[in-house]
């Protein structure tokens, strides 16, 4: 179980100026009350922020209720249907499928208390609730945390006639969004520095680690964490790899999950462990689910961290590395720009040859990678860490409280 | 120099949220449309807003505008020529809003083609929404005032010493006029407005400050 944070905990990342600020901020809102719907308690990122956000608002005097709706395997099935065709996947979703949806959230909303100051409906699977909106009182918000930019057409059509109907919409970032004729606002993603994924590591911990995943801290690691995915390029990793380890002596460790309970994620785990070919100095490593502490640490033991995906939500895992004074080469897709100034807190790239490029002079000027590194952490402390989201809900909700207002003075 | 004022100096600070407005530029000439029409806020997103949240880029970009160019287009010319506008000079959203048209018509005035952005590179126009609001700190004497600036937010020192000049109208700030009108000091004023706002960091400005009024470390 996660344990509970509470919002005096980030004093010693952010300062007690800042959270001072959001105490002060958050006034206007004590005594009001929120309430969170998604569609599953346990994994998946927003099931990680809510755990999260919610006891800070609780610990704001917000009080803050989470529901998670229910639905069968068959409703479950429909909505995944629904989630690649969003990403664009071409996808037949019957009409049976979409009655189903409807029904299912109809269900929902009659099982569910939905009375609050403000609701938050977060991605597809529970957006049909809005149809049980009653008596005007509160507040509702679409908050979709995927990238909906380029969908099936008839898809988004079914989901839009929900979607307008919500007070606002929130995306991560503007590349993610439509067209809608209700406000958007934009609210990025965040890490938790105090999860166990980026808390701070004793050395000895992280030598602990590498040592049981069969790593030896002898020479240079090069690291990429994610599933394993044609579209994060695992295969275009190597290659750069092998390209720069021509002339720099270092060792790449491809770490990622999602090959067990994904028949295509098991067939692109073989198509990596090919390209490996068994080179000993090239670490294929199929982490179980939560492995949280295992990818900490590798991310730490990183002298340079890769993202080099074809296609990308956010990006989290390249926040990850960016908190932890990484040196980050990425790819210029989906949110990685808005995190990455290329020379400045890390280095776009859009190559294999790109790659090993930057790779390559990274490893050769440790001075140039150590500056990187401490301005991508000073980047993602600005805007990407759980306070900052914080603070990004609490302007929202007040905002809603004063439709129209640009400049809004607080008593 | 009174030893302490009638008026307090109440420390103030802000939070943003930010909304998506849907227009988009792939191109110079586009990114001129959006910008002689969006809103006065969104403007100032894109300048102050990004010396304010990005502030160790403002050495090399003093705006969205300027890092897009760059990085995107890859026009070097506009890009450099608005890197170098320091928007902390203007004292309003229109002479700025001005300014940066000025840039670019004189760039798409030259001969040649222009770039567009790769698709998924678009420039976004994005606005705020500020809240303004106190943060419980005040200050009659100078040590206060200097306690007070040693303990504030980057968003506060950014609202009272660089927000302050559009509200105000014209390029000085709040702490120098609070120590003008409620210390008598307007030599210590002077100083503080003479400073340079583009800091690389928000601790590189707060020990300027701290310096001009004597109480640097």
């Amino acid at each position: 179980m996660t344990p509970r944070v509470h919002l005096d905990d980030y004093v010693g990342v952010v300062g007690e100026a800042a959270v001072e600020e959001i105490r002060a901020l958050a006034r206007p809102l004590e005594g009001r009350s929120a309430l969170m719907v998604n569609a599953t308690a346990v994994g998946g990122g927003v099931a990680e922020l809510l755990n999260r956000l919610i006891p800070l608002l609780e610990d704001l005097e917000i009080p803050t209720r989470w529901e998670v709706i229910r639905g069968g395997g068959e409703f479950f099935g429909v909505t995944k249907a629904i989630h690649n065709a969003l990403h664009g996947t071409r996808v037949e979703i019957t009409k049976p499928m979409l009655e189903l949806f409807q029904e299912v959230n109809a269900e929902n909303a009659a099982a569910l208390d939905l009375d609050a100051d403000l609701v938050v409906i977060h991605d597809p699977q529970p957006v049909a609730l809005i149809t049980a909106r009653s008596n005007g009182r509160g507040r509702w918000v679409w908050r979709c945390h995927v990238d909906i930019a380029h969908p099936q057409p008839d898809v988004w059509a079914f989901l839009r006639q929900y979607v307008v109907q919500y007070d606002a919409s929130v995306f991560s970032a503007p590349e993610f969004s439509q067209r809608l004729p209700i406000t958007q606002y934009m609210i990025h993603p965040a890490i938790d520095p105090l999860a166990e994924k980026n808390r701070e590591m004793e050395p000895g911990e992280v030598e602990e680690i590498l040592t049981r995943l069969g790593i030896r801290d002898d020479r240079p690691i090069v690291t990429q964490v994610s599933r394993f995915d044609r579209l994060k390029d695992p295969v275009g990793v190597i290659r750069a790899y092998r390209l720069a380890r021509r002339t720099v002596d270092c060792q790449l460790v491809l770490a990622g999950g999602g090959a067990t309970d994904d028949p295509e994620g098991s067939i692109v785990l073989e198509e990596v462990r090919r390209e490996a070919d068994g080179d000993p100095l090239i670490h294929v490593l199929e982490l179980p689910p939560f492995s949280d502490r295992e990818i900490n640490a590798l991310q730490r033991a990183s002298a340079v961290v890769v993202q080099k995906s074809l296609r990308e939500g956010f990006g989290l895992t390249v926040t990850e590395a960016l908190w932890k004074k990484r040196p980050v080469i990425a790819s210029a897709v989906g949110g990685i720009p808005l995190q990455i100034v290329h020379n400045l807190t890390g280095l776009l790239v859009h190559s294999i040859e790109g790659t090993a490029h930057r790779i390559r002079s990274l490893l050769r000027d440790p001075e140039f990678a150590r500056r990187l590194g401490e301005n991508g952490r000073e980047y993602v402390k600005a805007r990407f860490l759980t306070t900052s989201n914080l603070q990004a809900w609490l302007a929202l909700a007040i905002s809603l409280m004063h439709p129209g207002e640009r400049i809004i003075r607080l008593a | 120099m009174r030893p302490a004022a009638n008026e307090p100096f109440v420390f103030y600070t802000t939070a943003h949220i930010v909304e998506l407005t849907g227009r988009t530029a792939r191109s110079l000439p586009e990114l001129r449309d959006g910008i002689r029409v969006v809103t006065g806020s969104s403007i100032f997103h894109h300048t102050f807003g990004a010396l304010r949240d990005r502030p160790f880029t403002a050495h090399r970009y003093t705006s969205d505008f300027a890092r897009w160019a760059a990085e995107v287009l890859q026009d070097w010319p506009v890009a450099e020529r608005l890197a170098f506008m320091d928007p902390t000079e203007f004292p309003s959203i229109r002479e700025l809003r001005e300014r940066i048209l000025q840039v670019i018509e004189d760039r798409l005035a030259q001969e040649g083609e222009t770039a567009a952005a790769p698709p998924g590179r678009e420039f976004h126009f994005r606005q705020s929404i500020s809240l303004m609001y106190a943060v419980g700190q005040e200050a009659r004497t100078l040590s206060e005032l200097v306690e007070g600036i040693r303990r504030a937010s980057a968003r506060s020192l950014f609202f009272h010493l660089v927000e302050a000049r559009l509200r105000i109208g014209r390029c000085t700030n709040d702490l120098s006029g609070w120590l003008t009108d409620a210390l008598d000091a307007p030599s210590l004023a002077r100083r503080l407005d003479q400073l340079d706002l583009l800091a690389p960091s928000t601790e590189d400005l707060r020990q300027q400050v701290l310096a001009a009024l004597g109480r640097g470390q």
